[in-house]
């Protein structure tokens, strides 16, 4: 009952995986001494790095699968509709093989720049933070709800969805921005509340924190509500699909 | 076995009504197509055929009605024995043909490899290339092959021939004579008039979202017999004869002029014999007589049963 949705992710997957395999590969060949990590006697090499670039680049997959239900919605339900299942198992099957498709691409991303690092003998400048496990999860979580909120905005739409989806990312990155202009109180509260459904917010960089400003959340805090984002979106994916019938 | 299980493949639609904000695109339509039995949806565009199958498979929502399959209401499992071919291409076109069977083989309990492939040498469909790079004509092929592919009770077809040729359009006509033989059900849609006539047993006629007639195909044929006249005048007097209450309807169209006359023909014969046409002749109706007065056709209608 999946070989459609896996012929249908297979084909974004190939694309993504294999520019990050080509570009990986290029990067095993580059000659050591070519390559600085920097100065100094005991050079770093963070491992959340890694998982920043994989949460980033699965985000991108994740928005372009986001659109999928609507893709559905579009030009399909009268395949999908007249199978002999039902329409909440199909499209959680819809749904399932994305996540499914992202989260192996997040892995696929990390593991591709690990071997780069060990091919070239840097393994031992790798720095895991304590914490390294909690910010595994949070970057995992990332593209997730991405996806989520993906799916959410345009479960019930059609030809426009992929429009929406891509709007999602200049509008998280505003609300963002707008939360650190000087505003009034009552807008600034606003803000901090819309917030919490931005994705962004729970993405910083910096370990243990995520936008001290805004939130003081751990790495453990934020992959829950990225996880929780990720499912809330899936949740009212499918209760639009549910409701779409025209 | 009960009633229900032994016509399995009847489809029982009551009163349905659907509504699209304020366009009524379905009113109060109800029909039954029998087990077993061709049956013919025709009507002009936008007369809510498509809006029917639809609202019948659970597409749309109707505002107000009941459709049954076998008496019971349709639910997912159903679709195992129900086969859909819509009027627009539902396929991925990013599949290749050989993918959406593989995709149905793996769907469909029912579903039947060796028909797929004497069904796609018919319509000499190359299965290798993705449904962008088939034509209309192909893509139409490929949906039914599909339907046909999984031995379905219930094959719903919305214009099923749109875009083939000649050829590949009496092969899906063939098909379905063949399939209901073999006790499948089937409800199509066509523009086609004359393949309406020559596969369909009944048919429902559909106009401004209206049911305006169903019946037996060969009883409605021979419930009318049409009198054709030609008169030398362009305007003949026709003296009471568009009043009497043994014609239906009259049309004109220059000096020529039709009445649909339901008994007593002969007598009628004489009425017109008295007006001295050119010429005069008792015409069996065919289909397209009967889906032409059953629409109306505003210019040439004089008169129609009740008002």
């Amino acid at each position: 009952m999946y070989y459609k949705e896996l012929l249908r992710v297979r084909h974004f997957f190939v694309y993504f995986a294999g520019t990050i395999a080509a570009i990986a590969l290029v990067c095993m060949v580059i000659p050591n001494r070519v390559l600085s990590l920097g100065a100094g006697a005991h050079p770093q090499i963070p491992f959340v790095f890694f998982l920043v670039v994989a949460g980033i680049a699965a985000s991108i997959l994740a928005t372009i699968l986001g659109t999928s239900l609507a893709a559905e919605n579009c030009a399909h339900l009268e395949i999908a509709w007249t199978l002999p299942a039902s329409r909440i198992a199909y499209a959680a099957r819809v749904l399932w093989v994305d996540v499914l498709a992202i989260v192996a691409l997040f892995a696929f991303i990390v593991l591709a720049g690990l071997a780069v690092i060990y091919a070239h003998g840097f393994g031992r400048y790798l720095v895991f933070d304590p914490d390294s496990g909690a910010e595994v999860l949070r970057f995992a979580a990332y593209p997730l709800a991405w996806f989520g909120i993906a799916q959410a905005l345009t479960a019930s739409m059609r030809a426009k969805a992929p429009a929406y989806a891509g709007l999602a990312w200049p509008v998280a990155l505003a609300l963002l921005i707008l939360y650190e202009v000087p505003l009034s109180a009552p807008l600034h509260a606003m803000l901090r509340t819309i917030n919490l459904v931005n994705p962004l917010v729970y993405a910083s960089f910096a370990s243990g924190t995520v936008t001290p400003d805004l939130l003081m959340l751990n790495a453990a805090i934020a992959a829950e509500a990225l996880a929780g984002l990720a499912i809330l979106g899936i949740a009212l994916a499918l209760a639009q699909w549910q409701r779409l019938q025209a | 076995m009960t009633a229900s299980a032994e016509h399995a493949g009847t489809i029982d639609i009551r009163s349905l009504t659907k509504r699209y904000g304020t366009v009524l695109a379905v009113d109060d339509v109800s029909f039954n197509v029998p087990e077993g039995s061709i049956f013919g949806l025709l009507g002009t565009n936008g007369a809510g055929k498509t809006t029917t199958f639809k609202c019948m498979l659970g597409l749309a929502r109707p505002n107000s009605g009941t459709v049954t399959f076998g008496g019971r209401t349709l639910e997912p499992a159903m679709f195992e024995h129900i086969a859909y071919v819509p009027e627009r291409s539902a396929l991925y076109e990013w599949m290749s043909g050989n993918q959406h069977l593989e995709f149905y083989r793996r769907s469909y309990k029912h579903y039947d490899a060796e028909r797929a492939r004497k069904l796609t040498d018919l319509f000499h469909l190359d299965l290798r290339k993705r449904v962008k790079a088939l034509s209309k004509g192909q893509q139409t092929a490929l949906a039914v092959i599909l339907a046909f592919s999984i031995h379905p009770k219930i094959l719903v077809l919305d214009e099923p021939t749109s875009g083939l040729d000649p050829v590949h359009q009496r092969h899906v006509l063939d098909l379905m004579i063949s399939e209901s033989s073999a006790g499948t059900t089937i409800l199509f849609s066509s523009h086609q008039i004359g393949q309406v006539e020559r596969a369909a047993e009944r048919i429902a006629i559909l106009h401004n979202s209206k049911l305006v007639m169903q019946g037996d195909v060969e009883q409605l044929r021979s419930d009318e017999k049409i009198i054709e006249a030609t008169f030398d005048s362009e305007t003949p007097s026709l003296n009471g004869i568009e009043s009497d209450p043994r014609v239906r309807l009259v049309t004109r169209n220059g000096r020529l002029v039709r009445a649909f006359v339901r008994n007593d023909t002969e007598g009628l014969m004489k009425l017109f014999a008295d007006k001295q046409p050119r010429s005069l002749r008792v015409l069996d109706q065919n289909l397209e007589d009967i889906f032409l007065s059953a629409v109306g056709d505003d210019i040439n209608a004089a008169k129609s049963w009740g008002g």
